[in-house]
């Protein structure tokens, strides 16, 4: 298998990728060797992946592109009738994409130049543009490794030590279940706020609650309330 | 009065302007029979002519429409000791890809600019809003009625432009693809 070569740059995106591709293998834009192409598309997707980078899912959209492409090259060409002439060919689509990709790039370039004329014409009201622009987060210049090394940095600096306890429930239906069926064999009624002031969390609150629409709906307790906010009345179903 | 004796006047206006002053303004503030915007405009090419002359500090620049006295951009190195800038901030490349989108096609919307990108672009959008380079101008009349946005007079400034139309040809970049 040849080497891979590595170039250990980001891309902006899968066409950034592409315009990488096609100018390394010294292609035409207008006159591109998909096959070729795409296997290297693909090859830099596996580097990508064992290096444990994360692929953005536009780049997964292009592959399948690229094989969508490839595999059509394989198949026998259809004839083409004059009604199907607006079917576009994907991939005319994909070099038009590129191609209008490619001059937004070339004119970022213009702008980085004139971004590099005007960066020392200074003004005289510094505060609204030296320090904004200083000190902006969003200007910096620094490469995806160096990124990659920063958060690492960060990642290890914190204390591994540190354990997030899990707390066992304190309370489960099932036993709330049981205490009810204990209850009700000794009374035949019982109201929520009375349950309410037994509790010691609002936790334990709820799962009495539960309990009591679980028995509920086993027909073994029966609840009534006489008005809308009043107290719930809780009794033992005696039909059953 | 001769224009000559404006040229003070004119110095002084653009000198003091907290941001780039238009000409027209500089002749409304003279309020002079014959001083137009020509004319100003005139004034203020003599102005340049004799600071590049004389090889002075600052110049005069034509940035968003108005005017503005910048440093020399020759002796930046000093400048910078002085504003203590150890390395230039420029923005980053999926910055000014996006920036170029949607000045180019503007007002356009998020999706507009994703189709040419290929790449989610809600985050650079964001991030250029809060550098005021570009702004939202209205909402297109589509589906969803998606935001539109536009290049502001900052974006001019800091890439020393006058107007859009300074902006390089896309077509002669076409070319140069081919």
């Amino acid at each position: 298998m040849d080497k891979i070569e590595v170039r250990l740059d980001v891309f902006e995106g899968p066409l950034d990728l592409l315009l990488y591709l096609i100018k390394k293998n010294k292609m035409d834009i207008y006159d591109i060797k998909i096959s070729i192409i795409a296997d290297q598309y693909i090859k830099y997707l596996n580097t990508m992946k064992k290096l444990n980078m994360e692929i953005a899912t536009e780049f997964m959209v292009m592959a399948s592109t690229l094989m969508f492409i490839k595999s059509r090259m394989l198949l026998p060409v259809e004839k083409v009738s004059e009604d199907d002439i607006d079917v576009e060919n994907p991939e005319d689509a994909l070099v038009e994409k590129l191609v209008k990709y490619k001059i937004y790039k070339e004119v970022a370039k213009k702008f980085s130049e004139l971004e590099d004329d005007m960066v020392d014409a200074h003004k005289r009201d510094t505060s609204k543009d030296v320090s904004k622009y200083t000190q902006n987060e969003y200007f910096f210049d620094f490469s995806f490794y160096e990124m990659l090394k920063y958060y690492k940095k960060l990642m290890d600096k914190q204390d591994d030590a540190k354990f997030h306890q899990v707390i066992k429930d304190d309370f489960t239906v099932e036993e709330k279940i049981n205490y009810f069926k204990k209850f009700f064999k000794s009374k035949n009624s019982t109201t929520m706020t009375e349950i309410i002031n037994r509790s010691n969390s609002k936790m334990e609150v709820i799962v009495y609650f539960l309990a009591i629409l679980e028995l509920v709906r086993l027909k073994v307790l029966k609840v009534k309330q006489s008005k809308t906010f009043g107290d719930i009345w809780i009794y033992k179903n005696t039909n059953q | 009065m001769d224009l000559q004796e404006y040229k003070p006047v004119v110095e002084a206006l653009i000198f003091a302007s907290p941001s780039p002053i238009k000409p027209q303004k500089i002749a409304d503030i003279i309020d002079e029979e014959g001083v137009g915007e020509k004319k100003i405009m005139e004034v203020v090419e003599e102005l340049q002519n004799k600071y590049e002359k004389e090889d002075r500090g600052f110049q005069i620049y034509k940035l968003a429409g108005g005017y503005e006295f910048r440093s020399n951009p020759e002796y930046g190195e000093y400048l910078k000791k002085l504003f203590s800038i150890k390395k230039d901030y420029k923005l980053s490349k999926s910055v000014l890809e996006t920036l170029a989108i949607v000045a180019y096609n503007q007002p356009v919307t998020r999706m507009e600019v994703e189709m040419v990108r290929n790449v989610d672009s809600t985050y650079v959008l964001n991030k250029l809003i809060d550098l005021e380079m570009i702004k939202v101008v209205g909402q297109k009349d589509s589906p969803g009625r998606p935001l539109l946005y536009g290049t502001t007079s900052k974006f001019l400034e800091y890439f020393g432009l006058d107007s859009l139309s300074d902006l390089p040809e896309l077509s002669e970049i076409e070319e140069d693809i081919g």
